[in-house]
């Protein structure tokens, strides 16, 4: 193992980056909130692509925006939102296996569809834990770098989270064009029904089901806010007795607008839950940023557990897919101050597969040297 | 038509069953809770737990739903609740009984609205003091935020509305009455809480296991004290 770990310079952070983790589990019970990604099947096929364990530490880039440097070459995958990718300026493909040389930038442009950007880095990012988990909680600024998102200028050591087992190589990408299945997609978010369907009138779950909603602005990690007609509880008793609050329930207050649970929510909460989104929607869910409009479809337990099931099996069981061949690869050259220009390609059986292109001070020019 | 009968389970999601044990704020709800709780912990069952999240009336199970179904755990949760013990101490698992002491200094900078809960009860600071101190309390559950208590057990004649503007800034262990609820808050925030004292006791300490120093279904009492160390020294409002 090497005894250096690959620090990561945040040379600009985006309007909010935190280390997550699939979250604080166990410890509900004392108040804590779960926190985590947002996105669990990006940030999962993210650490499967650089050989984490899937519960590794990444960034959690919202609404993207972000640059990055390491101090020695960087194994790491990009998915999640859809924005532009590019080290040292030359696009790259999200949900594959990158390699970022060092002092190169990797750029994460705005995202344009969806909301959270994830980025994965070789070994996971490596903050101390706090009841078991590196994710930041911004509320209780729990967890994570110092507690607190990240800033321009930060500095995240990584190491400590690789997966046993073989790493793939630069080039290898997802099992499945992951973002067809919820960046950008239109279809209705499935729920099920929630602990307080009970509680509300014939009228007010028809209206839930039927109607479009909008993520409004003031949205955060914690809930995903709706904006559209007001659902009223019989009797207008949207408060009852606190009980657990879960990712994806969706709360009805007063004032009828749905509140969707996410995970920096409270352990606990006072109000009447009419919904829950299913585990397979919940990452498309949170990744619809303020102004999208949404529409609700209900299903049954079973098919929602048989969707979730299937889900678990493409992110976390499905064998990645290994790099293009050498023939088919495309490399990226770009001459920048280093003259050492980024690439994306993995060649079988050579040393750290790592292949170098360097430029010969033209741009368009490039001769390929094989540093394996 | 019958009323609902518990306990009660209900599937609220793909992967959590709600059980309810009944319908209001009582202790004998809230012990069921965590006899539930503690028969959990002890079966075969626990193996597709995630977590359980109790709070006054309610357990929440979530659960790996890509090892087992909603129907499967359904029922092997019905059965475990059927077994479950009617009373405290037939499962031998009850907590101790012993009452967590929580010094508070009372009034003063410590204890701003002290006086104006007392003026709303009509009764003196130190009768307000006294009511308050008397009380052995009940943990019901700790939620809103890390190590906060839901206290159940103060008595009425102390009950307060909230203040009509929310702080903005409460320091820790402050100790706090909203209608008939009394609370503490374990880390500086904003609330709406009447303050009427401090405690410099830690009730949440990330770094400790367990986190928090009451554990729910605990009891508490309050202690009043002249003057403490505060760990943070800054305690005014």
């Amino acid at each position: 193992m090497n005894p250096h770990s690959t620090h990561i310079s945040i040379v600009r952070s985006g309007p909010r980056t935190t280390v997550q983790d699939l979250g604080r589990r166990g410890s509900q019970s004392y108040g804590v909130s779960v926190s985590g990604v947002l996105d669990v099947d990006a940030a999962i096929l993210g650490n499967r692509l650089v050989g984490n364990e899937i519960s590794a530490a990444v960034l959690e880039i919202t609404f993207g925006g972000a640059e990055l440097q390491f101090d020695r070459d960087a194994k790491v995958a990009v998915t999640g939102a859809v924005a532009e990718v590019a080290i040292m300026g030359v696009p790259q493909p999200m949900w594959t296996t990158l390699i970022v040389p060092a002092s190169c930038s990797l750029q994460i442009g705005a995202a344009t569809v969806g909301a959270h950007v994830y980025v994965s880095v070789a070994g996971g990012v490596n903050v101390p834990q706090v009841l078991g988990s590196r994710c930041t909680h911004l509320g209780t600024s729990m967890g994570g770098h110092h507690g607190r998102a990240l800033d321009d200028g930060d500095e995240l050591v990584c190491g400590a989270q690789h997966h046993e087992g073989p790493v793939p190589r630069a080039g290898t990408t997802a099992p499945v064009v992951f973002e067809t299945a919820y960046v950008g997609s239109t279809a209705p978010v499935r729920a099920t029904e929630g602990s307080q369907y009970a509680s509300f009138t014939d009228a007010a779950r028809d209206a839930f089901w039927d109607a479009p909603f909008r993520v409004s602005s003031v949205s955060d990690r914690q809930g995903s806010r709706l904006e559209g007609p007001v659902i009223e509880a019989i009797g207008r008793r949207h408060d009852i007795v606190s009980e657990a609050a879960y990712f994806g329930a969706v709360q009805i207050p007063s004032d009828g607008q749905p509140i969707v649970l996410l995970a920096d929510r409270q352990s606990t909460g006072g109000y009447a839950k009419l919904a829950s989104v299913i585990a397979a929607d919940l990452g498309r869910m949170a990744q619809l940023p303020p102004g999208s409009e949404l529409q609700f479809e209900r299903v049954n337990i079973e098919s929602a557990q048989a969707l979730a099931r299937e889900r678990t099996r493409e992110t976390r069981l499905a064998p990645l897919r290994e790099p293009l061949s050498v023939d088919e690869r495309t490399f990226l050259c770009n001459a920048q101050d280093r003259k050492v220009a980024a690439f994306m390609a993995g060649e079988s059986g050579v040393g750290d597969e790592l292949w170098w292109v360097t430029a010969n001070g033209s741009e368009d020019s490039a001769v390929f040297i094989n540093h394996g | 038509m019958s009323g609902v009968e518990y306990p009660r389970l209900t599937s609220a999601s793909d992967s959590a069953i709600l059980v309810e044990f009944g319908k209001g704020i009582s202790e004998d709800v809230n012990g069921k809770v965590y006899r539930f709780r503690d028969a959990i912990k002890g079966s075969d069952v626990n193996d597709y737990v995630i977590e359980t999240i109790p709070a006054y009336r309610t357990l929440l199970i979530e659960y790996d739903a890509v090892r087992i179904s909603d129907p499967e755990i359904h029922d092997y949760l019905l059965q475990l609740v059927e077994e479950l013990p009617d009373k405290e101490g037939d499962d031998g698992t009850m907590r101790s009984g012993t009452v967590v002491e929580i010094p508070v200094v009372y009034g003063g900078k410590f204890g701003p609205d002290l006086a104006d809960v007392a003026e709303h009860c009509g009764m003196s600071d130190q009768q307000v003091i006294q009511i308050h101190s008397e009380a052995v309390y009940r943990v019901y559950f700790i939620g809103f935020a890390p190590g906060f208590p839901y206290l159940g057990g103060m008595d009425t004649r102390i009950a307060c509305p909230r203040l009509t503007t929310p702080r903005i800034r409460i320091p820790a262990g402050s100790v706090g009455i909203a209608e008939s609820q009394t609370g503490i808050y374990p880390n500086v925030s904003a609330g709406g809480w009447r303050i009427i004292g401090c405690s410099p006791t830690a009730l949440f300490d990330a770094g400790e296991s367990p986190p928090s120093l009451l554990e729910p279904g605990a009891t508490v009492r309050f202690v009043p004290v002249e003057s403490a160390d505060f760990p943070s020294g800054d305690v005014e409002l």
